[in-house]
């Protein structure tokens, strides 16, 4: 039995309208509704290949003539049951749809494309792309770039794309209400390479929702929000005092390696949902008096928090000790050299306490990884 | 503000503003517009599962263009249906652009405001 997954939508109006998905051996399928109940959407479906979906979407392919003629001479129909799992396609009785079932010709499906690549990878892989353009001095006058240039930028990028995450989630989650904190809601996956400069295309680690909206879009909306200020340097503060804390240090270290390497970069996204791609760049120009701006504004990079928990390990030498919280989440801490406080004075095990903490990324030296370590500032029984 | 229907937390979406009297078009079933014309796919069908947002599917769709109404009527759902024009003030809910269609709307519908009474005249383009 056919299986079709759907995994996004092209045309929405009041709910999906034509939608497409993948069978079990990967090929797409265009789907159209006909008809809704309470058991559902009903769709009208056809094999399609990536070439006909993206001449759809350029307008150079009628949806008519598309449904008319299917290219496997195949039409199917299923239910949609928004049941998040995939529907099973049945072949449609007396092997042609009515009428009814069909498009008047002309429907236009009207997508500013941009970049017609970002569009491809963005349908075909329905997930948030990114391309991300380098241009360090090897780069300028042949296709390579030096592996230590290479992974150096990607490692800043994914950690200023985490951070910007975790702020642009930060209030959500703070009002109650649960946000995707897994990883894979600010992953990033690189699938390819392109010239024009040295490009390096990635994707979404999440896929996008029906309605084509990918969790990563937070991450970048938050980072677009910044880097449109590059040319202003007291705007790109008083944004970073809004957002300050590791999100501010993630994108200035971003800053140091423009600097550093003397490579400017340029990157474009889009996600399914999004009637345009997004552009951004930084130039070496626009990173140096940046750069110098927020460097010394020490308290950009600070990041308080509170927790909540009981003591249950203790080093008083080392000033060390492990708050484990209610939920069972366990946080080595330190008490920060500034502090007069000692461990000594935390009881051990039945004492809840608030502990307020200032929260400092520390990069795995050789590895590129970031590790969190608390350093206590204060705190009060409770 | 209240809302016409029970909404998730976290909707509307912040970025959802009033519409301040723009002139949005909508398909409907027939020439007279019925209430039932701005319940949205969740108060159609209280017990379907949706698989997206929620928050969207308690949402209507507008376009800011009449064309782009004319071009969905072309769809073997919206055969039939009827474009009607709608001038929406600040106090008929919050809306914002929402997927690729940089002309479509969500509309999220303010409590206690009569959609129907909003509908004026649509000049059909050959008599323009």
């Amino acid at each position: 039995m056919k299986q079709l997954t759907i995994n996004q939508v092209l045309v929405y109006y009041d709910g999906p309208e034509l939608v497409m998905g993948t069978d079990q051996v990967g090929t797409r399928h265009l789907g159209l509704l006909v008809g809704q109940d309470e058991a559902g959407g009903k769709y009208l479906a056809v094999p399609v290949s990536i070439e006909t979906v993206l001449s759809l979407l350029a307008g150079t392919k009628d949806l008519r003539a598309i449904y008319e003629a299917p290219e496997t001479g195949d039409w199917f129909q299923f239910t949609l049951k928004d049941d998040a799992g995939p529907v099973q396609l049945e072949a449609v009785i007396g092997g042609r749809p009515p009428e009814a079932w069909l498009p008047d010709q002309g429907f236009a499906i009207p997508y500013i494309t941009g970049s017609d690549l970002l569009l491809r990878e963005t349908t075909e892989r329905a997930s948030a792309i990114i391309h991300l353009s380098l241009e360090p001095p090897e780069a300028r006058q042949d296709y390579r770039i030096t592996v230590p240039h290479l992974v150096d930028a990607l490692q800043r990028f994914q950690s200023l794309v985490k951070h910007a995450y975790t702020k642009a989630t930060a209030a959500t989650r703070a009002a109650g209400q649960a946000a995707a904190e897994a990883t894979d809601s600010h992953g990033l996956d690189v699938f390819a390479v392109s010239e024009g400069s040295f490009t390096v295309h990635m994707q979404s680690r999440s896929q996008a929702d029906l309605f084509g909206f990918v969790e990563l879009e937070r991450a970048l909306s938050k980072l677009d929000a910044v880097v449109e200020k590059a040319g202003d340097p007291e705007a790109t503060l008083v944004f970073l005092k809004e957002n300050r804390g590791h999100f501010a240090a993630a994108y200035m270290r971003f800053l140091e390696f423009i600097i550093k390497n003397d490579s400017p970069i340029r990157y474009e996204w889009n996600a399914p949902d999004l009637p345009a791609p997004v552009r951004r760049k930084i130039s070496r120009d626009q990173a140096g008096p940046l750069y110098k701006l927020l460097t010394e504004k020490k308290e950009l990079t600070v990041e308080t928090v509170q927790v909540v928990g009981k003591v249950i390990k203790a080093n008083v030498p080392n000033r060390t000790f492990t708050i484990a919280t209610e939920d069972g989440e366990e946080f080595p801490a330190i008490v920060d050299e500034r502090s007069q406080l000692s461990v000594s004075g935390l009881v051990m095990d039945t004492q809840n306490y608030r502990f307020s903490c200032e929260e400092r990324i520390e990069e795995v030296v050789g590895t590129g990884r970031e590790r969190t370590r608390l350093y206590l500032l204060s705190y009060e029984a409770i | 503000m209240m809302w016409a229907e029970d909404l998730p937390g976290g909707c509307p979406p912040t970025k959802a503003q009033p519409p301040n009297n723009g002139e949005f078009f909508r398909l409907v079933d027939a020439t007279t517009p019925a209430d039932r014309d701005f319940f949205s796919l969740r108060k159609l069908f209280p017990t379907r599962q949706f698989n997206a947002s929620e928050c969207q599917a308690r949402a209507l769709s507008v376009f800011d263009k009449v064309e782009e109404c004319e071009n969905i009527r072309k769809l073997p759902s919206r055969k039939g249906q009827v474009v009607i024009k709608l001038r929406l003030p600040k106090e008929a809910g919050v809306m914002m652009q929402t997927g690729k269609n940089k002309n479509h709307f969500s509309w999220w519908l303010s409590q206690g405001f009569n959609p129907v009474g909003a509908v004026v005249p649509l000049v059909p383009r050959s008599a323009q």
